[in-house]
């Protein structure tokens, strides 16, 4: 089989399972559904091998291949202007195929599992075939539009699938505020479309790329404010898919999705579409550096402030959704500070790590029979003990215990964030401050679900045990990656001690992808003024920081949440406004929704009652007052219609002859 | 001093109106058929004494068909209306309402 056919097989396997899971295997059994569907995210996942390690591996080409042209126009001034719908694989979107198609396969096994209980399955199982077809479109699309079709696809399934349950209203919402949010970054995505087509005349990345790379420096002065521009669009996409801020409080909602949704979609893979997209037009965000400073501070900004709201929540899975708005800061920092290959780092091990711990999550809530509340859990290790070792392994990885995965690559990201050649120690203190409340908030999760007395009820207890192998195998799986996915980003302090020279790992994979950036940036700005003493320092201190956070945190909570409660009232009005996520839900509806509310209020009472409904309704009132009038003289009497007769022979004869 | 034949078109028009004011006011069906046959004999008037005035044959020739038709009208109406009298028990034009808009 050729590499392109193969490509082409990868996109188009999920989508031929979506279709036979939502047209034709509607009335089969769960579990050939399941298989069908799980068959046609793992299929892919091996030929993503087989292209990985063949001729990604070997060589730095990218394989492509071009299916149709999707838009063809002859222009006015008489070029042709074409847009084929085409597929590259390199090695960032081989690395993202991988990632997709393994941790989704998992999930896919999970899922049968965890929904046994549900009714039309295939339902749930289409959706997220599409999902996986959206989502290879979008990383493996050669142009922009491409991966516009996925980008759009992902929100669509994600739309489809937090309002799984649609039967609540809640969920339902839920969704609709997930869309909502995210057709706002959209507009962004279709902005920096239409500025890259204005300015280069082409969205294809490997031309945009060649155009850049040959355009003189004198022109990136001269269209600053055209690349900013483009620059600030590609970022507010971003914040609409990766949940930054502004417009990051789609993500805790979605919560209302089944648990390997929040898995799949809302942890490992479609939230990260941004930190994609931003490393593959990394060539061309290096150029403005307002939008580099720009992009760091909304990661930074991010990174802190969703790991502050997850310091206090007491639903497992929100304290899990706010963590992953704070590690997505974390990335789109990286990004910022010009670290794009350990964005692409921590994106992989946060997939690792964070699918892990929503499925163990899922996993508890399963064996707990739907209870999220933490407060009502407990001492669980005992009852639950593959989950619970799995899930302190995914904790331990997340707040960077040394050796485990989140280390390497977080604390690549806190150096680069303060010695990188956009970095700068304000982003580090940002960075570090998130972590240290990562640690807190993951260890004070750990510690009230697996550790201290159960508070479980009693009936629940009963029929507590742990979950069959569809869900551990799974778990197991994601804990061995969570462990070992670090060493990709090894620090070069820590190379160093164990003689290795050079780049680590990822920098050198994606050395063909991220290469122009640094270039740029090395001809702008500078060598990289990093070193080794900062790096072992700034590790010391976040290491420090962390087993301080933790060993607190695991003091306050081992006998229960009544220790926090008293350590939150030592902080007064301060508690109350984080557990209400800061009232941001509240200040947009103050400050958009209700001022849309009154515009709209506005329109409908002028422009639909008045103007549309007055010309519909009373054109034709007019009309039938009028003929009411003359109808009155049908009376249906002879009399009438001869004496009427007898008047117009009078007029007629008075008008012919007269 | 009118002529006669022109004293005969001045007959038929009051005839004519004469009848026409039967038929617009009667409710009666028969009286409004009366008020038909005075109206179509106007018409013979008045066509016999333009014959007369312009010394053709023309009109005398018409009046025998309007003859013939008032006679076929005549036949025809009385049977409709024994008809209809038989279905509604009236000859009362005002209870056939069926063409109110």
């Amino acid at each position: 089989m050729s590499y392109e056919w193969m490509l082409t097989l990868i996109v188009a396997l999920p989508l031929l399972g979506g279709i036979l899971n939502g047209f034709f295997l509607r009335k089969v059994p769960r579990t050939v559904t399941t298989i069908v569907a799980t068959a046609c995210v793992a299929i892919p996942f091996f030929l993503g091998c087989a292209l990985l390690f063949g001729p990604i591996y070997s060589g730095s080409t990218p394989v492509s291949v071009n299916l149709f042209n999707w838009i063809s126009l002859k222009l006015v001034s008489g070029t042709d202007f074409v847009i084929p719908f085409s597929l590259t694989v390199d090695r960032l979107s081989a690395t993202l195929v991988l990632i997709i198609t393994g941790i989704g396969s998992l999930i896919h096994i999970y899922a049968g599992e965890y929904m046994h209980s549900e009714k039309g399955v295939y339902r749930f199982f289409t959706y997220l075939n599409l999902f996986v077809f959206s989502m290879l479109c979008l990383v493996l699309g050669s142009n922009m539009l491409v991966t516009f079709l996925g980008w759009e696809g992902v929100g669509v399934c994600s739309y489809l699938l937090i309002g799984y349950w649609y039967e609540e209203e809640a969920n339902a919402a839920a969704g609709m505020k997930a869309f909502i949010a995210n057709r706002v970054g959209d507009f962004g995505f279709l902005m920096a479309m239409f500025f890259s087509i204005t300015l280069f005349g082409s969205i294809g990345y490997s031309d945009l790329a060649a155009k850049v790379g040959t355009l003189p420096a004198e022109w990136f002065v001269e269209h600053n404010i055209e690349l900013t521009l483009l620059g600030l669009s590609v970022l507010l996409g971003v914040t609409g898919k990766s949940a930054q801020l502004p417009l990051y409080i789609w993500l805790p909602d979605a919560m209302a999705g089944p648990t390997p949704v929040s898995a799949l979609i809302h942890a490992a893979t479609m939230v990260t579409a941004g930190i994609y997209l931003m490393t593959r037009m990394s060539f061309l965000l290096v150029h403005v550096p307002v939008v580099m400073y720009t992009i760091a501070t909304i990661g930074g900004l991010t990174a802190l402030f969703a790991a502050t709201i997850g310091l206090v929540q007491n639903d497992i899975k929100k304290v899990l959704a706010y963590s992953t708005v704070s590690q997505l800061g974390f990335m789109v920092m990286a990004c910022g500070v010009g670290a794009f290959q350990y964005g692409v780092a921590h994106l992989m091990t946060h997939a690792f790590f964070k699918a892990l711990l929503f499925l163990g999550a899922g996993s508890v809530i399963h064996a707990m029979h739907h209870e999220q509340d933490i407060r009502k859990m407990g001492g669980l290790l005992g009852k639950l003990p593959i989950t619970g070792i799995t899930f302190i392994i995914g904790t331990l990885a997340i707040i960077g215990v040394p050796g485990f995965s989140g280390f390497f690559s977080k604390d690549e990201i806190l150096y680069y964030s303060w010695s990188g050649t956009f970095g700068s120690p304000v982003f580090w203190a940002m960075g570090a401050a998130a972590a240290a409340c990562t640690s807190f908030y993951m260890v004070r999760l750990t510690t009230l679900v697996f550790f201290g007395q159960s508070r479980v009820d009693h009936h629940t207890a009963e029929h507590l045990h742990e979950n069959p192998f569809s869900i551990t195998i799974p778990l197991m799986i994601l804990a061995v990656l969570a462990i070992v996915g670090g060493y990709i980003s090894l620090p070069h302090a820590i190379m160093h001690v164990f003689g290795m020279e050079g780049d680590n790992l990822i920098t050198k994979w994606l050395a063909p992808v991220t290469g122009q950036a640094f270039e740029t940036m090395k001809n702008l700005h500078g060598e990289h003024h990093g070193s080794s003493a900062l790096e072992w320092t700034l590790m010391g201190v976040s290491t420090a920081v962390m087993l301080l956070m933790s060993g607190f945190a695991f003091n306050l909570y081992k006998a229960g949440p009544q220790g926090g409660e008293r350590f939150a009232k030592m902080f007064g009005p301060l508690y109350p406004l984080v557990l209400d996520k800061w009232r941001v839900d509240e200040l947009y509806q103050w400050a958009i929704i209700n001022p849309l509310k009154c515009v709209g209020d506005i329109f409908y009472k002028v422009g639909d009652r008045l103007v549309i409904e007055g010309i519909v309704n009373n054109g034709p009132k007019l009309l039938r007052d009028a003929t009411a009038a003359l109808s009155g003289t049908n009376s249906g009497l002879v009399r009438t219609y001869l004496k009427l007769m007898f008047v117009a022979l009078i007029l007629l004869g008075l008008f012919l002859f007269v | 001093m009118l002529s006669l034949p022109e004293m005969g078109i001045y007959f038929s028009l009051v005839l004519f109106l004469g009848g026409m004011f039967a038929v617009m006011f009667r409710k009666n069906i028969i009286f409004m058929m009366l008020g038909i046959e005075i109206m179509l004999n106007a018409a013979n008037l008045a066509f016999v004494c333009a014959s007369k005035i312009t010394n053709t044959m023309d009109g005398q020739v018409i009046m025998f068909f309007v003859m013939a038709v008032a006679a076929c009208e005549a036949a025809i109406g009385l049977a409709m209306l024994i008809t209809l009298y038989r279905a509604k028990s009236s000859v009362e034009v005002d209870d056939l309402r069926l063409l109110r808009g």
